[in-house]
Order: structure tokens, then C-alpha cells, then sequence
């Protein structure tokens, strides 16, 4: 019991901690003291203070609630899936969310439909997914190889459709692909955060049901669980999130992967520690890569899923080569 | 002492093979009943569809008098309990954390882990020996610890009924012989029906005090394993030729093999 206190208050630490270096960081760089004014007065005219209120918060929050979101996505696929492997971009599950919104954005909606379509892509990509890894002759490293198949699959798709509508923007669009925290809408912002939120908050609720789901769908079934319903209900949770995340953020890889499993290192898995954890580490990661992002090629902006991405992409390597302990391949 | 479980007439299998053929037999209150049969027989089907994994094209299965079909999943997990033959667990919980998983069924949705769960763990795991492995991840136990970590989740769920599908097979003969030690302990202490599938036919013998010996999705034979453990019995099933002796201290059949060259020189 001790032990969990202490791992909240330290994620709780690294998570203000990150929060005051994206608020410090970037084009211009901020004092702490000037960081402290800016934020006491929120009316105040000084460039510091609108730069902060103005730019900084509204991305700051919006990548506390992209990073915790992918990071819960993540866990729960893994324990669902029971392939410790998967997270939304892997199983592309994100890209399918992307061509979601791509479809909204072709069709010229807005608001509330750049969301729902992203969760119907979402959708749409997790029956693919769920479907392929419940036929008997896939394994677990098939079922992410058809998570990447259906990845570039889907972002090709994306390219195409706004190829074919707006070759203008086709730049930004590839930037979006790569994920990044820099072009969303603030009118956007309260939606999706609800949504983040909600779903977040419905999957911690359902930890004890997501712990008895590892254990397979009999032994589950055979514990208590209505499997078949309970599934649904789960993925249709981290398809709601992904596909907000997707909706404002693009695709942002890796997060999950890497947050659960660092997490599970001192947590262990059971999920109602595991998924709390996973939100607050993973909004302290994707606001400090977003940091990183702003600042390594200053004044220029690299999308932030460059930075996820290269950390993502020498964890996976990691991950599969002491893969023996998870028993997969 | 009543039925607690009645299988009529059933029927079932996979994809429309049928693997059950019409078997029908009553498990006594409290009893130890061992299934037998050669591979292929249909033990692990049978077991399959008691437990609701597979439905039956025909026939009925009753729980306490109840179509099991009728039960709520949560319902019938309060009060049947199966042990597979080896479970596959990704993660690295520890042994507590995956005993407690037993108490499942018994929580409401808003409802927090109280005292009695607790206790109902710290007896199963008290009963199964595992106490003191509380602390330590599930998948860094041998393979017999493990079996009765698994056995302790299922007893947590204050089952009436236990089904077990060769729980032994995995392990040498020192956990074979504590783990239905155990079993043998529990049906008689605490009231608990246990319904087994064994292939050894000799610890279905000391153990179990009703056979069922399944051939060809039929049962061939059941009764007390004296009546079904004969020789000839186990020729037709089997095909195998073996001689049967009485265990001198138990009395229960044993079953010897017979090897080619001996059969030859006779």
C-alpha cells in the first residue's frame, strides 16, 4: 500500500515538473520567475503572460491529455489482446482514426464529427485487428504485423484523399501524420477533453475486469466475467480515446507502448494502479518531448512524433530482443 | 446427499462434429469423480461443455436442478470453479493478486475488496500451501507451485462444484500425489464436489470413488473404480492389453502394462 503511495507521488512530481519545463521552454524562454508572474496574472499584457495563457496552456493541456490517453489506450490493448506489443499505432489503430478524420475533413464537416469520425476509424481498425488475432494460425507478432500493414495502409489512404482534394495542404497533412501537438483548434479543445477524460476515467473503473481479462477468455469467463460483452465495451473505450487523440493530435506512436510497460517495471500489472500511473506518466512524457520538439531545431518545430518516435522505436528493438520472457514469438 | 449436477442426453462438439455423443450421468453432492477415457474419447469436451465453454447441439445439463444455461455467468462462477489443464498468464502478477481474482464473482460493480474477501483468499491459499508465496510473481513459480496457485484462485471462489481438467498432467509424481491429496482433502472436509479428468488410470483409481470411462463420445462404463478399472474394460477402450491387481494397502485396482516382449514369450 505504501509502495503505491510513493509511486503516485512520484509520478505526481515528474508530472509538475514537465508541466513547468513546457511552460519555461521554446522559442522564447521564460525564467521561473517571469513563469511565476505570468501565471498570477492572467490578464496582464506583457508578451509573457499571453505567450503563456495565450499558446503554452492550451498546448500543455492538450498534450496531458493526448499522452495520458494513448498511454491508457496502450495498457489496455496489451491486456485485451494479451500481447505486450500492442498500443494504438502498432495495431493501427490510429491511422484508422486518421482516415476518419480524413473523411470529415473531405466532407467538409467540423466540431463534434472530427472526433466521431476518428472513432469510427478507430472502430474499424480494432474489428480488423480483433478479427485477425482470434483466427487460430496468428500470432502475436502477426497480429502487429498486420497492425503495421493496416498503418501504412491507412496513412497512405489519408495522403491520398487530401492529394486528391487539396494538394495544397498536403505538407501539413504529412506533418499531422507524424503526430504533432502544434495545429490543433482551441474550440476543439473542450470536446476532446471531454472525451480523453471520460474514457480514462470509464477504463480505471473497469480495472478489475481488464485485470481478470489477461488471463484469456475462458478463465475470464469462467471467473465471472461476461466476456464477450465486456470486450466490446473495453475497446470501444480506447477506440473513443485514440480517436480524440488522433482527432486533434495526428499520429502520435509509441506512447504506449513505452509508458505501460515502464510503469508495469514498478507497479506491477495490476490495472487499477497500472492504468492511473500510465495517464500521469504518459502526460509528463508527451508534454517533455513536446518540449524537446519546440526546441531542438529552434526556431523550427519538428512534429513531436519524431521525438516519440525514436524513443518508441529503440524500446520496441528492445522489446523483442528479450522477448523469451514474455513467452510471444 | 442429492444430484448437484445432472448431464441428459448431451450432445456436442466442434463445428458441427460431434465429439459427445448422447452421454447422460448424475454427479452426487460432495463426491469425487474422476472422467477416463483415451485420448481423443471426448474428457475435455465434456468437461468443456459443463462449463459452459461449448454449447451442446442437444440434451441439458442441471446445476442444483438448474439448466445451466439459465444461470448468469457471474452466477454460476459463485458456484463452479474450473482449473484448466495449464493456463498461459502474460503478465507478471503476484500470487495474491491473482488469488484474489477468484473473489471476482462475489463483488458488485461499486463494491471494494472487504474483510471477508480476504479471509476467503488467505484460506484458500492457507489450504492449497501457498501462503508463503503470497509476494512472488505467478510466473517465476515452478510448474507445481503454480497448479496449486491456480487451485487456490479457483477456492476463493467458494465454489460447491470443482471442475478440474488434468491438473496433474504437467507435474512429477510428488505434486501429482499432493495436489489430489488436496483435492481428496476438500471434498470431504468442505463439502466440495469435485469432477476430474484424469489420464492416469491408476491415481483415478486411489483417488476417486466414481469412474466414468468415456470411449468414443459414449460412456463404456461407470460405477466404483473396481467395476470399471477390469481388464477387459480397459481392452476394448484401450486396446491395450493389461493386467489389473488390487493395491494391497488401499485395495483399489491397479493397472499393469503388459510389454510386447513378454506377451511374446507367454
Amino acid at each position: 500500500m505504501k509502495k503505491i503511495i510513493w509511486l503516485y507521488l512520484c509520478a505526481c512530481l515528474v508530472l509538475i515538473l514537465s508541466c513547468v519545463f513546457s511552460l519555461i521552454l521554446g522559442p522564447a524562454k521564460f525564467s521561473l520567475k517571469e513563469l511565476i508572474a505570468a501565471l498570477l496574472n492572467p490578464h496582464n499584457t506583457s508578451s509573457a503572460s499571453l505567450i503563456i495563457w495565450q499558446i503554452r496552456i492550451p498546448r500543455l493541456i492538450l498534450g496531458l491529455l493526448v499522452g495520458a490517453g494513448l498511454s491508457v489506450c496502450g495498457a489496455t490493448l496489451q491486456a485485451l489482446l494479451r500481447n505486450p506489443l500492442a498500443e494504438p499505432y502498432t495495431l493501427g489503430i490510429s491511422s484508422g482514426a486518421a482516415l476518419g478524420v480524413a473523411l470529415a475533413f473531405a466532407l467538409n464537416l467540423a466540431g463534434i464529427s472530427l472526433p466521431l469520425f476518428a472513432f469510427l476509424g478507430a472502430v474499424l481498425s480494432i474489428v480488423i485487428v480483433y478479427n485477425v488475432a482470434s483466427w487460430k494460425k496468428f500470432t502475436n507478432s502477426t497480429l502487429i504485423l498486420a497492425g503495421v500493414i493496416l498503418n501504412s495502409f491507412f496513412s497512405s489512404l489519408v495522403l491520398l484523399l487530401f492529394g486528391l482534394l487539396k494538394s495544397s495542404k498536403i505538407q501539413n497533412t504529412i506533418i499531422w501524420l507524424m503526430g504533432d501537438l502544434s495545429s490543433f483548434s482551441q474550440s476543439q479543445l473542450k470536446l476532446v477533453a471531454a472525451f480523453i477524460i471520460l474514457g480514462i476515467s470509464l477504463l480505471i473503473f473497469l480495472g478489475r475486469d481488464i485485470n481478470v481479462l489477461t488471463l484469456g477468455d475462458e478463465k475470464a469467463m469462467h471467473l465471472g466475467i461476461d466476456v464477450e460483452l465486456m470486450k466490446k465495451i473495453i475497446f470501444v473505450l480506447a477506440s473513443l480515446v485514440t480517436g480524440a487523440c488522433v482527432a486533434v493530435s495526428g499520429i502520435i506512436g509509441f506512447i504506449g507502448l513505452l509508458i505501460p510497460h515502464f510503469i508495469r517495471q514498478f507497479s506491477g500489472p495490476e490495472h487499477r494502479v497500472l492504468l492511473p500511473l500510465s495517464a500521469i506518466v504518459g502526460a509528463a512524457f508527451l508534454v517533455i518531448c513536446d518540449s524537446l520538439s519546440r526546441t531542438l531545431i529552434a526556431p523550427l518545430e519538428l512534429p513531436v512524433g519524431v521525438v516519440t518516435g525514436i524513443c518508441g522505436g529503440f524500446f520496441f528493438l528492445l522489446l523483442i530482443t528479450k522477448a523469451k520472457k514474455w513467452e510471444i514469438f | 446427499m442429492g444430484n448437484i449436477l445432472e448431464i441428459k442426453n448431451l450432445v456436442c462438439g466442434y463445428d458441427g462434429k460431434e465429439v459427445i455423443k448422447d452421454v447422460s450421468f448424475s454427479v452426487q453432492s460432495a463426491s469425487f469423480t474422476g472422467i477416463i477415457g483415451p485420448n481423443g474419447a471426448g474428457k475435455t469436451t465434456l468437461l468443456k461443455s459443463i462449463s459452459r465453454i461449448i454449447r451442446p447441439s442437444r440434451g441439458e445439463i442441471y446445476f442444483q436442478g438448474r439448466d445451466i444455461f439459465d444461470f448468469k455467468i457471474k452466477e454460476l462462477a459463485r458456484a463452479v470453479a474450473v482449473i484448466p489443464q495449464s493456463l498461459q498468464i502474460p503478465f507478471s502478477f503476484t500470487v495474491e493478486e491473482f488469488v484474489n481474482m477468484g473473489r471476482f464473482s462475489r463483488l458488485g460493480r461499486f463494491q471494494r475488496f472487504g474483510r471477508y474477501d480476504r479471509e476467503a483468499v488467505a484460506g484458500a491459499l492457507f489450504l492449497t500451501d501457498t501462503l508463503e508465496l503470497k509476494e512472488r510473481k505467478i510466473n517465476e513459480l515452478s510448474e507445481g507451485e503454480k497448479q496449486r496457485v491456480i487451485i487456490a484462485q479457483g477456492l476463493a471462489q467458494e465454489p460447491q462444484l470443482l471442475l478440474l481438467d488434468e491438473p496433474t498432467s504437467h507435474l512429477d509424481i510428488t505434486h501429482q500425489v499432493q495436489i489430489l491429496n488436496l483435492l481428496k482433502h476438500l471434498s470431504v472436509q468442505n463439502n466440495l464436489t469435485v469432477l476430474i479428468v484424469l489420464h492416469d488410470l491408476n491415481l483415478a483409481s486411489e483417488f476417486c470413488k466414481e469412474l466414468i470411462l468415456l470411449h468414443h463420445g459414449r460412456i463404456h462404463k461407470e460405477g466404483r473404480p473396481q467395476e470399471v478399472l477390469t481388464y477387459q474394460n480397459i481392452e476394448d477402450v484401450y486396446k491395450t492389453l493389461v493386467i489389473v491387481k488390487e493395491n494391497p494397502l488401499s485395495h483399489k485396482p491397479y493397472v499393469f502394462l503388459v510389454p510386447k516382449e513378454i506377451k511374446a514369450v507367454r
